[in-house]
């Protein structure tokens, strides 16, 4: 069969049919005049009359007139009717129908096609629509056709390319046209492109196969309940827990796999406030399920809602932490006995300094007592802090409290927020300690309108620094010693080392002691992305 | 630290399970003038002791030798008898019912000492 396109005959002009028609009339009526002269038995008299003529003509002529009128009936019913069949080809034409035929070649190819695949009706017409389209069917093409040539149509799921090479998924519907004698002659195909809902598809089974391994994995407990508190979804780790098959959990509620009623009450009634305040909740929980031990879990519980984001239910994870918590437990206890430890040591120290100088001199005494003090005083802000560092201003307030009896008004504190790690907050409280009682005794604290300037900010820098200094004023005179003391030293020294960093104590004469001390910034200060705690024994 | 002299005389109970400090507690209470009735530095000592003597007030280590010295605290507060605790725990170590009572932290100075006591008594 020779592939054409597929199109309507346009209808044959109306002039030569007319002139046909009106020919046709004339020759009747002649014939019938003739045939009447010959019938006639006198020949001498004229066979016709003039008016049988008249009538005759006038037969013909409506003879005429009607067969025109009918004519035009049937052009117009045929015009009316091929209208109706180019307005159903054009909309068909819109789908994303073709016809071809049952070899496979393309016969007719409309604007959805087009739209549809991307070839044009000029690339498409003739062609082999399976090699065209790179058609992958569900089986083999002879056997679609058998079975669309035994049922008269086929339906099914194709996969074929576009001319710019992707894949396009689509469902389609075959039909058989038969020719006038009943043989199967052309297949019209209609179809959909289903490749978004394909991928949908498979994302949702990716989704969902994704969501299963979770499920399935997961150390933890994960599952939902519903407004009633049943359970909808529990994984294998809940099942293990309960001990019972999913199909004696489905549907259930607490009430069945908790140790006691009211535990179990005390649980749902939780889950309905999360699901009535639909927001999302961490909190650890400690839960009997019977037939277990009363464990510690840390539970998210998050309200589940509908596509249209009413609340359903609500879904849960929980990690059992019992041993961490005991864990934890266990080391806050020796946190807290070894910071009990430090304090009764200090103690010890105290008394054992003081009987052995009893009856020396009072002020080595005190000098001593109050060095172990500032030392406590500095142990006192790490320990609450959990040795984690402590605030630069704490650490600065501990360290003057014990002087501040003469009226706080005498210290004039400022510096930015800044987290000192636990080793120079120690050093720090010792070195201002220091310099405190410096000032007391010889500096601007031993007079009357004294006072202590005592400031930190951060220098940047591509290694930023922290510099604090002490600015004495409106004390007597400054004079340098002789011999630098104790507590020069363990400034310009002690301090220098635990720091990492600069330290030195200026006799400015006469205007007032100055101390400076100046450290890189993260030999001191506790940084956002390191644990403190070891960060403590690195230097 | 003038007003030290309300405390001459008064009689004292010092339980401290560590003997340094317990001494050092006696010397400080001696300089302001107050009698040390007795020192224990057991629990089962420091209970009789509580309950026997006639005391002005007492200095309770929170903990001796591993035990917790909350019982004497409920003896001394049955007998009316105002108490602080010495101790290297901060307030947070002590039971919800007893954080009203004065805490001495340790290391201290006198000064804190008679400070604490004055809260006690009044």
């Amino acid at each position: 069969m020779v592939a054409v396109p597929f199109s309507l005959p346009s209808p044959t002009s109306r002039a030569p049919r007319l002139l046909v028609t009106l020919v046709t009339c004339l020759v009747v009526a002649l014939l019938a005049l003739g045939a009447l002269l010959a019938q006639s038995d006198e020949p001498s008299r004229p066979a016709v009359t003039a008016a049988e003529a008249a009538v005759l003509l006038a037969l013909a002529t409506a003879l005429f007139a009607a067969s025109i009128w009918a004519k035009r009936r049937i052009q117009r019913d045929i015009d009316a009717k091929f209208c109706r069949l180019e307005r159903f080809i054009q909309a068909f034409g819109q789908t994303q129908g073709m016809l071809r035929s049952l070899d496979g070649r393309i016969v007719f190819w409309g604007i959805g096609s087009e739209r549809l695949y991307g070839y044009s009706e000029k690339e498409a017409l003739g062609k082999d629509s399976v090699e065209l389209l790179h058609t992958r069917c569900p089986s083999s093409l002879e056997e679609i056709n058998s079975a669309l040539v035994r049922d008269g149509e086929w339906q099914g799921e194709l996969t074929r390319r576009h001319k710019d090479g992707r894949e396009i998924h689509i469902v389609s519907k075959w039909s058989l046209s038969r020719g006038e004698a009943g043989e199967p002659e052309v297949a019209i195909e209609v179809s959909h492109d289903i490749t978004s809902i394909k991928l949908a598809e498979r994302q949702l089974h990716q989704t969902n196969t994704l969501l299963r391994i979770i499920l399935e994995t997961a150390p933890g407990l994960i599952y939902a309940k519903d407004l009633e508190g049943r359970i909808i979804l529990a994984n294998v780790t809940t099942l293990d827990l309960i001990g019972r098959p999913w199909s004696e959990v489905e549907g259930r509620t607490d009430m069945e796999f908790l140790g006691s009623k009211s535990q179990a009450g005390a649980v749902m009634a939780n889950d309905r406030r999360i699901m009535d305040q639909a927001k999302t909740e961490e909190f650890e929980e400690a839960i009997s399920h019977a037939g277990h031990h009363p464990r510690i879990w840390s539970s998210t519980k998050a309200p589940l809602r509908d596509a249209d984001g009413k609340v359903i239910g609500l879904v849960g994870v929980s990690v059992e932490i019992t041993d961490r918590k005991r864990i934890e437990e266990r080391l806050q206890l020796m946190v807290n006995e070894l910071n009990h430890r430090v304090k009764n040591t200090l103690a010890t120290i105290q008394a054992i300094a003081s009987q052995t100088l009893r009856g020396g001199d009072p002020i080595v005494r005190q000098n001593l007592e109050r060095r172990l003090m500032a030392l406590a005083a500095a142990h006192d802000v790490l320990t609450r802090e959990n040795w984690e560092g402590a605030n630069i201003d704490d650490v600065v307030t501990g360290a003057l409290a014990p002087f501040g009896e003469g009226g706080d008004y005498r210290f004039a504190v400022s510096g930015p927020p800044l987290r000192l790690l636990p080793r120079a907050a120690l050093a720090l409280a010792m070195g201002l300690h220091e310099l405190t009682t410096n000032a007391l005794k010889y500096g601007a604290l031993s007079t009357l309108n004294g006072q202590v300037a005592i400031n930190w900010q951060i220098v940047g820098g591509a290694k930023p620094l922290l510099r604090l200094t002490w600015a004495e004023s409106g004390g007597p005179p400054v004079v340098a010693p002789s011999r630098r003391g104790f507590g020069v030293r363990l400034i310009e020294r002690s301090l220098a080392q635990d720091l990492g960093g600069k330290a030195s104590v200026i006799f400015d004469q006469p205007a007032g002691i100055i101390g400076t001390m100046e450290a890189p910034l993260a030999d001191v200060a506790v940084s956002a992305e390191v644990t403190p705690f070891m960060q403590m024994g690195a230097r | 630290m003038n007003d030290t002299h309300i405390f001459a005389g008064i009689r004292v109970l010092i339980i401290e399970d560590e003997a340094l400090v317990s001494m050092m507690l006696e010397e400080f209470l001696e300089q302001i003038g107050c009698r040390t009735m007795a020192t224990a530095s057991r629990l089962d000592d420091a209970i009789i002791k509580a309950r026997s003597l006639p005391l002005d007030m007492a200095l309770l280590d929170v903990n001796l030798a591993g035990e917790a010295s909350f019982p004497v605290a409920e003896i001394l507060t049955a007998r009316d008898i105002p108490f602080i605790f010495v101790t290297g725990y901060g307030p947070l170590g002590l039971p919800a019912d007893m954080r009203h009572i004065p805490v001495l932290p340790k290391p201290f100075q006198m000064a804190q000492l008679v400070d604490a006591m004055r809260m006690a008594a009044y």
